[in-house]
């Protein structure tokens, strides 16, 4: 394990997400989150392949940023399509949640 | 999910406003339809696709609202859009329990924070989206709420 200042690198989980979170989908979206966050610290979805967030979408997203703050960890998006970037933006909810457009930027 | 009631169209006059209508079960599994009829209204007016998007998604949280804070189980929301020359305005009507319209546009203000609860993201998603939304309670038809998404500046 390459190790920085003493500590260890913890890696990221990546999970991907496709399609609408909505109403409709986004029990299942948090449900994988949450459950991602219960075995790794920190966890990034990656919405490349999402082309729809509502609000219950982004309530997902809080909910699993506050859980991810809760035991210490992380939780990052990345690249969102630019009509779900502008929903994350217009919301605020891009000053709360880390977002980067590659796996690699991951800090 | 019940099935979609009806679905028609009217059209007065060459010149005329179109309409069309909706009327659609108060159920999260009637989103996929409702999303249907918001492209296909919004590309009839002419709406380039951000712009649909956008109508869509305000539909569609309006509509949610009333799912989650007005009408019970079994009852069902109407739809009227109007496509008028410069505009789109869309009537969502219900006949569930009014609710505060201006408290909850006022409850979210864009500024997210992970440590409190969030309330009222969609109508203040909806407020951003639309050119101008406007609440009626009560009225002979139920409750309506009006979204207008102006052709100019889109």
């Amino acid at each position: 394990m390459i190790r920085q200042a003493g500590l260890p690198i913890v890696p990221w989980r990546i999970l991907t997400a496709s399609g609408r979170i909505d109403a409709l989908t986004g029990a299942e979206t948090e449900r994988a989150c949450h459950e991602a966050l219960r075995q790794d610290p920190r966890v990034a979805l990656d919405l490349r392949e999402v082309t729809y967030l509502s609000s219950a979408g982004l309530r997902v997203l809080l909910a699993t940023l506050k859980l991810a703050a809760s035991r210490n960890g992380a939780f990052a998006l990345i690249a969102p399509k630019e009509g779900v970037r502008e929903i994350l933006d217009m919301s605020g909810f891009s000053r709360i949640i880390p977002i980067v457009d590659d796996v690699a930027n991951l800090e | 999910m019940k099935q979609v009631k009806k679905l028609n169209t009217r059209k007065s006059g060459p010149k005329a406003s179109r309409q069309f209508g909706l009327e659609l079960p108060a159920e999260v599994e009637a989103l996929p339809v409702l999303a249907a009829f918001a492209q296909t209204v919004a590309r009839e007016a002419g709406f380039p696709e951000r712009s649909r998007n956008h109508i869509q998604l305000a539909l569609e949280e309006i509509t949610m609202n009333i799912l989650r804070h007005g009408s019970g189980q079994g009852s069902f929301v109407k739809i009227r859009a109007t496509l008028g020359d410069g505009d789109l305005r869309l009537e969502v009507l219900d006949t569930g329990r009014p609710f505060g319209f201006e408290q909850a546009m006022e409850l979210y203000n864009g500024i997210a924070s992970p440590d409190q609860e969030i309330g009222g993201i969609g109508l203040y998603l909806v407020k951003n989206l639309m050119d101008e939304v406007h609440y009626q309670p009560g009225t002979p038809e139920g409750n309506r709420m009006t979204l207008i998404k102006n052709k100019e500046g889109m």
